[in-house]
Parts: C-alpha cells; structure tokens; sequence
C-alpha cells in the first residue's frame, strides 16, 4: 500500500530535481531508504549519547563528593535537597544513565545505524529485504523517545530500579516509592525499544540470507557482517521473552495482576510476610 | 605520520598492557591509594578454593590481555607506514586454519574452566552440610533465618530447641553473631524486593528472591567483626542496607546469646506456627 504510492513519487526524483512536501517527507523522514534510515537512528542516537554523557557526570559527582551540594544547577535542581543529589535520585540517575545508553545508544547504534547503513552494502544487495518494515523499526523509537523524555518530568523524575528492572522492585508500585509514574513510562519505553528492535532483526536475518550478490556465499561474508547476524539471530531469541516480560510487568503495576508478586491472587495482594 | 611520531603511539599502546598489570600488582601490594581494594580477608576453610578459582580465571585472561597488548604495540613499532616506505605488502584471503584454532582454544578453555569449577559450585550452593539423627543423614537444620527488607536484614535464631518459629527464638536486627569453627547454616528470604546477601570475608553472596527461601552455608576460622553487605540494587536505600557479623567462640556466643534472650521481652508475644 504505501510501497506502491512511495515508488511512484521516488522514480522521478533526481530528474527533476526539486521536490514536493510529500516527495521530501517520503525521501527523508518517513525515507524506506537503509543509508537514510541508518543516518537517522546514528544521529537519534548520538543526541542520546549526549544525555546519558550528561547523566553520568551527576553520578560522577555524587561519587566525587559526597553528600555536597552540585555547583551552579544543584539549587535549581534539588531546592529540597540543599543542592545535593538525593539518594532517591542517585538511583534514578544511574539507573536512567544505564538505560539511555544501553537501549537508546549502543543497541540502537550498532544494529540501527551501522546495521542498516552497512548490510547492504558489504554484502551486495540494493536495500533491506523489507524497506517498509524498517522505516517502521526507526519510528517505533519514536514512543520509546517519548516516553523515556516525558519519564524525567514525572516525579521523582526518573525510573529507580536500575537498567535491568528487576521485579518487584520494578513492578510493585509501593516498593520503590521513588518511581511512580516514571517507572511505568520507562517499561512502556523499553517495549517500544523491543519491539522496534524486533523489526530490525527480521530485517536484518532476511537481508542476509536472501540477498547477497550472486558469488557472495556465507563464507565469505565479511566478519562485521557475520557479527550482525549473529546479533540479529540472538535478538530475534531475547527480544520477544524480554518485551513480553515488560507487559508482565506494566501489568502487575497497572491492572494489579501477579505475576511477580507470590502470595498475590488477581488483585488481591498479601501483606508482606 | 613520521617516524617519531609511530614510535610514540607505539609506545603509548605498550602503556596500556603495563599499566594494566601495574594497577593490579599494586593493588595487591596494598600500594598508597589503593588500600583495601583487592580482595578482602578471607575467614572462610572453603573461601580460598573460591578465590583459587578467581585468581586461575584472572590469570588466564591477564596472559591473553598482555599477549595482545604486546602484538598491538610490536606490529605498531615495527610495521608503521613511515619505516616501511620501500617494503612489500603481503596480501592474504585469510587463513582457515588459523580461524579454526582461535575459535577452538577460547572454546575449549570455557569448556574447561565450565568443568573445573564444578566441585566448587558443588560445595557452595549444593551439598549443604548434614547431620546424623539416629542413624541417618540429613541436612543441617539453619541456626538463625535472615530476613532481607527495605532496608534492613531481620535476624532470628532458632533458639536452644534448634526450631526457627518457636517460643525460644531470639531476634535481632542487622547484627548476626556466629560461633566459629562450626558448619553454619542459614536460611534467608526476603519480605519485600530482591536483595543479595553477602559475606565479603566468607566469599558468600546469595540472591534472596520474594517468594523462595534459599540456604547458605560455611565454617568460619576466625574470630572478630566482619561486614554483612546487600549486594542487589534494593531502592533508594540499597546503599546503606548493612549489618554486622560478630564471629566468636562458642563460649563468647553462648554467653552472648544468653544475655540477649534474657534481656528479650517476650510477654505479649506469641509465636506464628512453625514454618518448617
Ligand atoms: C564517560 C562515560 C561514562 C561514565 C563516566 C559512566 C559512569 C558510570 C558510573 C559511575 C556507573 C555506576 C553507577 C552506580 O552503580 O552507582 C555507571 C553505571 C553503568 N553504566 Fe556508565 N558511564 C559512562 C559511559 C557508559 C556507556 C557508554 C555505557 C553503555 C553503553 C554505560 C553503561 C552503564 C551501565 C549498564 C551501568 C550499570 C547501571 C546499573 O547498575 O543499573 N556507561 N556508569
Ligand atoms: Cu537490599
């Protein structure tokens, strides 16, 4: 459907030299092209960098000294606080300094941007095996932006439980008071991440072993090449059991099922003990 | 680059393989500034198996961190483009034969260190210590159960009828005293979030996870205070979740443990079934 109006708006391009609204809409935003699509998730993913860099210099702080008040912005920040990190907020800023760049930075950059830029490329082919499906897996991290951006307005400000969200510290909503609503944003961020990253790795499986340049065996594949696939193979493995473990997750802390919580039937749940 | 300039970035790379080793055999020496950073004392009769193991891992992966940081900086001082202006390059399609023995070698010596450690994990987390009652084995019953919560380890002993929820326990809270010279066994649970037990000087660490109970178990040989440690991220608290572990000789803990029940107010007490 949106293949066929895309391929006819993209033939006469470079002829004609200038475009339309649409025509650079379809070219560089919603772009089905691998080059563009692997340059937008290396710059989504650099600015990310930037706030994961900027999140690791509060932890270096704190680290660096100890219960003293930041310079400059620590009385904008933390008025409460004196100017000092909390330890509420100690945990919110390694656990979201972990969690930017491991699923906004390095996941998304090693398969996303380098990927998609070089796996048609190195082995031969003119584009991912599915255009359509990997422009999707770019704008599925757009959720994921949102959610993780909007999780450091809702107080405390953060998701508190560490990169690995470990439950019931992750799924009880009374364990960690510290994160709230910052917690469920995160956990619907990082399905979005999955589910983007799911996306890619079919993508990525498909490319490689349907589309090499006639003489370009397995064998010969270049090493990088070899390594994103194995990537993609565990990927398409991991990616569904953690994605649905996130759901398990959002559940117990939205709709007070139990799948993490024993001593919990349906909403009822046990007092500690 | 000129030729000073190779020479230097090859120099600079050596760095990285010597200082590596450097800040560990500091470490180990106890260097100024690095006091207190290599691994605690041990008190435990099966901790040094533990930390054999550690030290045979570190070693094997230190000979191939040092063997490729020296092939790095010799094919850099002795290849570099501006010392080798007139030599001819060799062009290889890669090598069969070398690609099968580099995936081998790492994979045989995971398999290897895989089997090797076995006993060890065997000794740590499976064959809980026994005892014989009229005549026949069984486990070692715990002396005390831990409790790990936000952000505090409950202690309870079983008391002198060896039974954890009887009228005889004796409660505690973030200071566990242990005689020592004896197989000690624990049970731990949590009543909250996932916590870590640990015993940095008796190499014990052990996930306590909701819903399980899980046993620990080991024979200190030295007597004196030690740390007891939350080592899994637990909340905002997580880094002052602490307790104290007292190591003393049966007669210092009988004694200890005398004292502490009789100070106990037990009077509007009474004690939930039994769990075990
Ligand atoms: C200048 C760069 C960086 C600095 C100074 C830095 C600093 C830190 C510090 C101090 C911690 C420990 C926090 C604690 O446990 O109290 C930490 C944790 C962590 N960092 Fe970084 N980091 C940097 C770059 C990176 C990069 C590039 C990645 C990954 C791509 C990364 C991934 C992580 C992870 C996974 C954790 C564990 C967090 C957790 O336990 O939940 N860091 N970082
Ligand atoms: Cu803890």
């Amino acid at each position: 459907m949106i293949q066929k109006s895309h391929n006819e708006v993209h033939e006469g391009d470079a002829a004609r030299g200038g475009m339309t609204f649409w025509e650079f809409l379809n070219t560089y935003v919603f772009s089905r092209d691998h080059k563009v699509i692997g340059l937008q998730f290396l710059f989504s993913t650099l600015l990310w960098f930037l706030v994961g860099g900027i999140l690791a210099l509060g932890i270096r702080w704190q680290l660096a000294y100890p219960w003293q008040p930041m310079p400059i912005i620590g009385q904008w920040l933390f008025a409460e606080e004196g100017g000092q990190i909390s330890p509420e907020f100690y945990t919110t800023l390694f656990t979201m300094h972990a969690t930017v760049m491991i699923f906004f930075v390095i996941i998304p950059i090693l398969a996303g941007a380098f990927g998609n830029f070089l796996i048609p490329l190195m082995i031969g082919a003119e584009d991912m095996a599915f255009p359509t499906l990997n422009m999707l897996s770019y704008w599925f991290m757009w959720p994921a932006f949102i959610c993780i951006g909007l999780s450091f307005f809702a107080p405390p400000y953060g998701a508190g439980a560490g990169w690995t969200s470990y439950p019931t510290l992750a799924s009880n909503p009374a364990a960690a008071p510290a994160s709230g609503h910052a917690q469920t944003l995160w956990l619907l961020g990082i399905t979005f991440v999955g589910v983007s990253s799911m996306m890619g790795s079919v993508n990525y499986m498909t490319t490689i072993i349907q589309m090499r340049a006639p003489g370009m065996t397995m064998f010969r594949l270049p090493l990088t090449i070899w390594g994103m696939f194995i990537t993609a193979i565990l990927q398409a493995f991991a990616l569904p059991i953690l994605t649905a473990a996130g759901f398990m997750q959002l559940m117990d802390r939205m709709l007070g099922t139990g799948f993490f919580h024993p001593g919990t039937v349906g909403n009822q749940q046990r007092g500690a003990g | 680059m000129n030729r000073w300039a190779e020479r230097l970035w090859s120099l600079l790379f050596l760095m990285v393989p010597v200082a590596g080793v450097g800040v560990f055999i500091w470490a180990m020496a106890d260097g100024y500034g690095m006091r207190g950073h290599w691994l605690p004392e041990n008190i435990d009769e099966q901790g040094k198996v533990i930390d054999s193991l550690f030290l045979f891992i570190l070693g094997l992966t230190g000979v191939i961190f040092v063997g490729t940081g020296v092939a790095l900086f010799w094919f850099l001082w002795r290849y570099g483009a501006a010392g080798n202006r007139d030599a001819r390059v060799r062009y290889t399609h890669g090598s069969h034969t070398l690609e099968v023995v580099w995936s081998i070698l790492p994979a045989a010596t995971l398999l290897f260190i895989a089997i090797y450690q076995m006993d060890a994990w065997a000794d740590a987390k499976i064959r809980r210590p026994t005892i014989v009652v009229n005549g026949q084995e069984q486990p070692k019953p715990p002396i005390a159960e831990i409790t790990g919560r936000q952000f505090e380890w409950r202690i309870r002993y079983a008391g002198r009828d060896g039974v954890i929820g009887t009228r005889d326990d004796l409660f505690t809270v973030n200071e566990l005293h242990l005689p020592v010279h004896e197989e000690i066994v624990l049970v731990i649970k949590t009543e909250d979030v996932l916590h870590s037990f640990f015993l940095p000087n008796l190499r014990v660490k052990q996930d306590v996870v909701p819903g399980m109970k899980q046993y620990v178990w080991f024979k200190p040989i030295r007597t004196g205070q030690y740390d007891i440690v939350c080592a899994e991220l637990c909340g905002w608290g997580h880094y002052k979740m602490r307790g104290r572990l007292v190591l003393q000789t049966r007669e210092e803990f009988d004694r200890w443990f005398e004292q502490e029940w009789n100070n106990q107010e037990l009077r509007s007490y009474t004690p939930p079934e039994p769990e075990e």
